[in-house]
């Protein structure tokens, strides 16, 4: 009863952190904020074709309405369940490869 | 009583560990007859394994009957590919761990393909193999073929195709020429095909034909206990995949070329069908038969006191040192190719082209002296090819693929010795009637070569 409580408890926080962060409004989603260092860029390198297409819409569209002072309406607002981190675990396996080679690099 | 068990011990302790007998009860040989275990799993995947002791590199082949003649049109140029990739991520290690980790230990992975089959072969040191074993494993079963990989390797195909050996084309043009059927397709893939392979397709090839029931695992040098265990690990599965059952190839007697531009040296094939590895005895007549040719010269150089011909093919150079006739005969599952291969200046090549055929045509008149020759060359390049663990390797892994049983060279040996030179010379002669369905392959300066109507009519 207590885990289950707790577990609601951190969902709903979690949602309210999200929804307070601000780039849901322009329809980004969390791997569209990602800074773009060289393991990032790797990483989009490693995305399909289509997926980096629409990355680039959303961060167009974000440019635009940031330029407008405007935001999406409620209803377009990215959701927290709809949020896929399509980005973060090839960006995890781009830093292991990367740590792995300088490991190597270190020994020998 | 008592007393006289503990001196009998007494003895019989001095016996087992004295100086005297423990030069009789020694360590095994080093030098000797290799042992070879053969088995077969419940999944099909056939394992062999042959101990050679005092061995310290060892080889370890994992072979799929799933050469470029298994390629569907929507698969044309995959087995290229997948050598090319066979470098990349596996679920295991990442491409940059196989290179190191392989170098650092003195191993070698490596993968070859031919319109049969295609292997990866691991050759490392005895001490470090059940360790770099996941490696051979994460490469042959377990590659990744991500769609960044293939994208990287395009390049690398690209410069392959430029980089073509102009023999090595000629070959692949010449089987191209005889056959109509899944034998044409080249091991090389064309150029239009290679934007569009993707880590999907070579994913899809390998579940189609990398099955259990044409797998086979051979090791030199390792324990077949070992290469129980790694053949276990390839597919976990107990049933018996059905494999598609490839369409034959008919001989069709064409003509290819390709074009190196005027006066390039040329290089000429003129071809046959010949026999496949399902049949042994017929494949050894075969082979004796190119022996008998001349496959190379016994010494190469620059002058032409420093080369020693192999006749009657390299007698018909003459004083050319720029020309090179040899015969070759390859074999697959169902069927063969038998031929000669003329290198020559695009001054000659005209006569040369000429001469080849013709001699192919009347290769039946090739006398019994000729044929013994041929099988004693036949068995030299045998015996000198057991000195190499990875050819040995792959060898016994073909053997495995085609339910073959050649333990060792004087196995093969006996076998030569067994056919006997009437049989050879029926086969010569069997090849020489086979001549309308010829095929013609030329690679180089094709202004100056006669046509191909020319040539068939010779």
């Amino acid at each position: 009863m207590a885990l289950r409580t707790t577990a609601v408890l951190c969902n709903s926080l979690s949602k309210w952190a999200y929804n307070l962060s601000g780039f849901n409004k322009y329809g980004l989603h969390r791997d569209d904020c990602l800074y773009e260092n060289e393991d990032v860029q790797e990483a989009l390198r490693r995305l399909p074709a289509h997926v980096v297409d629409e990355r680039n819409f959303r961060m167009i569209r974000a440019i635009q309405l940031s330029l407008q002072k405007t935001i999406l309406p409620k209803e377009e607002w990215t959701k927290f369940e709809e949020d896929k981190l399509y980005l973060t675990p090839i960006v995890e396996q781009v830093k292991k490869e990367r740590k792995e080679r300088e490991e190597w690099e270190k020994e020998y | 009583m008592k007393k006289l068990l503990s001196v009998f011990s007494i003895h019989v302790k001095r016996l087992s560990t004295s100086k005297h007998d423990r030069s009789v009860c020694g360590h095994k040989w080093s030098y000797g007859p290799m042992e070879v275990q053969r088995s077969e799993m419940l999944n099909g995947i056939k394992i062999v394994a042959a101990n050679t002791s005092g061995a310290m590199m060892t080889a370890c082949t994992i072979m799929f009957q799933a050469g470029s003649r298994y390629e569907t049109s929507n698969f044309l140029g995959a087995t290229h590919f997948l050598r090319a990739a066979s470098s990349g991520s596996g679920c295991g290690f990442t491409a940059f761990s196989k290179l190191r980790v392989l170098q650092q230990h003195g191993a070698y992975l490596t993968c070859s393909s031919d319109r049969q089959s295609i292997s990866y072969t691991l050759q490392c040191p005895l001490l470090y193999f059940s360790e770099l074993k996941f490696y051979l494993l994460d490469t042959a079963v377990r590659c990744c073929y991500h769609d960044w990989e293939i994208s990287d390797r395009k390049s690398l195909v690209r410069d392959d195709l430029a980089r073509i050996n102009p023999e090595q084309r000629l070959l692949d043009l010449v089987q191209k020429a005889l056959w109509a059927g899944p034998n044409t397709n080249s091991v090389f893939c064309e150029d239009e095909r290679i934007d569009e392979m993707s880590g999907k397709i070579l994913n899809d090839y390998v579940m189609c034909n990398f099955k259990s029931s044409n797998c086979c695992v051979a090791s030199v040098g390792v324990p077949f206990e070992e290469t129980m265990k790694l053949a276990e690990q390839i597919n976990t599965r107990r049933e018996r995949p059905k494999l598609k059952e490839c369409p034959p190839s008919k001989p069709r007697g064409g003509f290819e070329y390709y074009d190196l531009g005027s006066g390039s040296d040329t290089w000429i094939a003129v071809a046959v069908p010949s026999c496949g590895t399902d049949d042994l005895n017929n494949l050894f007549k075969h082979a004796i038969v190119a022996a008998a040719c001349g496959v190379d010269n016994m010494q190469q150089g620059q002058y032409d006191l420093n080369r020693v011909p192999q006749p009657p093919l390299g007698l018909m150079t003459g004083d050319d040192v720029y020309t090179n006739f040899r015969a070759f005969n390859v074999a697959y599952a169902d069927s063969g190719i038998f031929g000669i291969v003329a290198k020559t200046k695009s001054a000659t090549a005209n006569r040369n082209a000429l001469a080849v055929s013709e001699f192919l045509a009347n290769v039946g008149d090739l006398n019994y002296t000729q044929i013994q020759d041929g099988k004693k060359r036949l068995q030299l390049s045998l015996a000198l090819h057991e000195e190499d663990c990875v050819k040995v390797s792959e060898s016994l892994a073909l053997q495995l693929a085609n339910n073959v049983q050649i333990d060792s060279v004087d196995t093969s040996f006996s076998m030569i010795e067994a056919i006997s030179l009437d049989e050879i010379k029926a086969t010569a002669t069997c090849l020489s009637a086979k001549c309308d369905e010829m095929a013609v392959a030329i690679v180089g300066d094709l202004g100056v070569v006669p046509t191909d109507q020319e040539i068939f009519k010779r």
